[in-house]
């Protein structure tokens, strides 16, 4: 009984399973506490994350713990690594949203810090109304209010 | 546009919208509180903005002013580029800055009583800062240290027969010098009064500098992160002995 070779299946929304060692799966926080309960068998539902979102956060953590193996050479592996992530997280809003949500809920903070960091670096320069269309905000404030608050914060919207 | 608002979790829950604006900078999180009420409420929050204060520490501009006996310290973040923004929005963000300059000032309480002079010198080190001074009793010098985070002052003795009024810097590393001792001569050059320090100094690699527990024999070296108007030149022999120069 090898633990190290264990397969474990994770089942997304749409009920399509991914096998993937169990080191893998333990980058999902969530699951390594299941495991560690012992309340799981060898297939482990994720019924809030689809297919196309639970496989690349699948892909995100085989690297990661592909990379972790590696003894040596670190230094070119965490440059391997930061390519990867970069060119990772470089996805459309939409996917980059779902990523992050997928990445809370399965607790993996490497995922969920890049993640966040991706997006802070896509909005940096906005203005206020491109954000809001980003993440489908509703302008809450009256035209009065909203000037007063862009009056206080006047230095911020010069280039 | 359309498809977007179809589309199912299209949006981020407020806790991960608060990571996302832990990671801007501050003109960007200036700008974004026109976004909503809900993302105005999150960055004028005061556990917000002391999270945002330790993850990104930003260069601060540290001024310091002096009325008579009276050491006023303000400490406002720094804008780079932006320099025509009035002091009062740039001050609206920062919680913990002591506002002087136009609206109300708050006085920290000292325990170390001591006095200024007029011509008290600050140097500031990561977010401290480092003044030469006199405790009320005597005469010895002192080098007082405020740091603005936690405002809270301390007290650093000097050995006495410590002479000069000055505060100098060694590649920001201060911390890395026990003093030993010194002393001060002065001579005139080019016409122009040239003070002269010779110290010595103890290379202690990996120690912090003490405060002024038990003996009284540290002495702090203060620097600025970017503008430094004394020059220096140190030389560091076999001996480990540090000359310098002012």
């Amino acid at each position: 009984m090898s633990e190290s070779n264990k397969k474990i299946s994770l089942i997304s929304s749409e009920g399509e399973a991914f096998e993937v060692s169990e080191a893998v799966a333990r980058e999902f926080e969530i699951v390594a506490h299941m495991l560690e309960d012992g309340c799981s068998g060898s297939s482990i539902p994720i019924t809030t994350v689809d297919s196309n979102i639970l496989g690349k956060v699948i892909e995100y953590c085989t690297k990661h713990v592909e990379v972790g193996n590696v003894e040596g050479n670190s230094e070119k592996a965490e440059k391997d690594l930061e390519e990867f992530d970069k060119r990772f997280i470089a996805v459309e809003m939409n996917t980059l949203f779902s990523l992050i949500l997928a990445a809370n809920y399965l607790n993996v903070k490497g995922l969920l810090n890049i993640g966040c960091q991706k997006v802070a670096d896509t909005i940096k320069d906005m203005k206020p109304e491109e954000v809001r269309s980003i993440f489908n905000i509703e302008n809450d404030y009256t035209p009065a209010e909203e000037e007063v608050v862009r009056k206080e914060n006047e230095w911020a919207f010069q280039p | 546009m359309e498809h977007r608002k179809k589309a199912k979790t299209d949006y981020l829950p407020t806790d991960l919208t608060t990571e996302t604006l832990l990671r801007l900078p501050e003109k960007s999180v200036a700008r974004f509180s026109c976004v909503s009420k809900l993302w105005s409420s999150i960055t004028t929050d005061p556990s917000f903005i002391s999270l945002f204060e330790t993850r990104s520490p930003r260069q601060r501009l540290l001024l310091c002013f002096q009325k008579y006996a009276k050491l006023f310290v303000s400490s406002i973040p720094q804008h780079t580029q932006n320099s025509n923004r009035s002091y009062s929005s740039s001050l609206s963000f920062d919680h913990h800055h002591i506002r002087s300059v136009q609206e109300s000032r708050r006085t920290v309480k000292i325990n170390h009583k001591h006095r200024s002079s007029w011509d008290t010198v600050g140097r500031c080190i990561d977010g401290v800062i480092y003044y030469l001074t006199f405790p009320c009793q005597n005469l010895d010098y002192i080098v007082m240290s405020f740091d603005v985070r936690s405002e809270k002052f301390d007290m650093i003795k000097l050995p006495s027969g410590f002479d000069g009024n000055f505060l100098v810097t060694y590649k920001g590393s201060w911390r890395r010098f026990e003093f030993k001792g010194m002393a001060g001569d002065k001579s005139v050059s080019n016409g122009r009064v040239r003070d002269s320090l010779h110290v010595t100094f103890k290379l202690r690699p990996n120690l912090k500098m003490q405060r002024s527990s038990g003996r009284s024999d540290t002495y702090a070296n203060t620097a600025t992160n970017g503008a430094e108007s004394t020059t220096m030149s140190a030389h560091a022999d076999e001996q480990n002995k540090v000359e310098i120069e002012t």
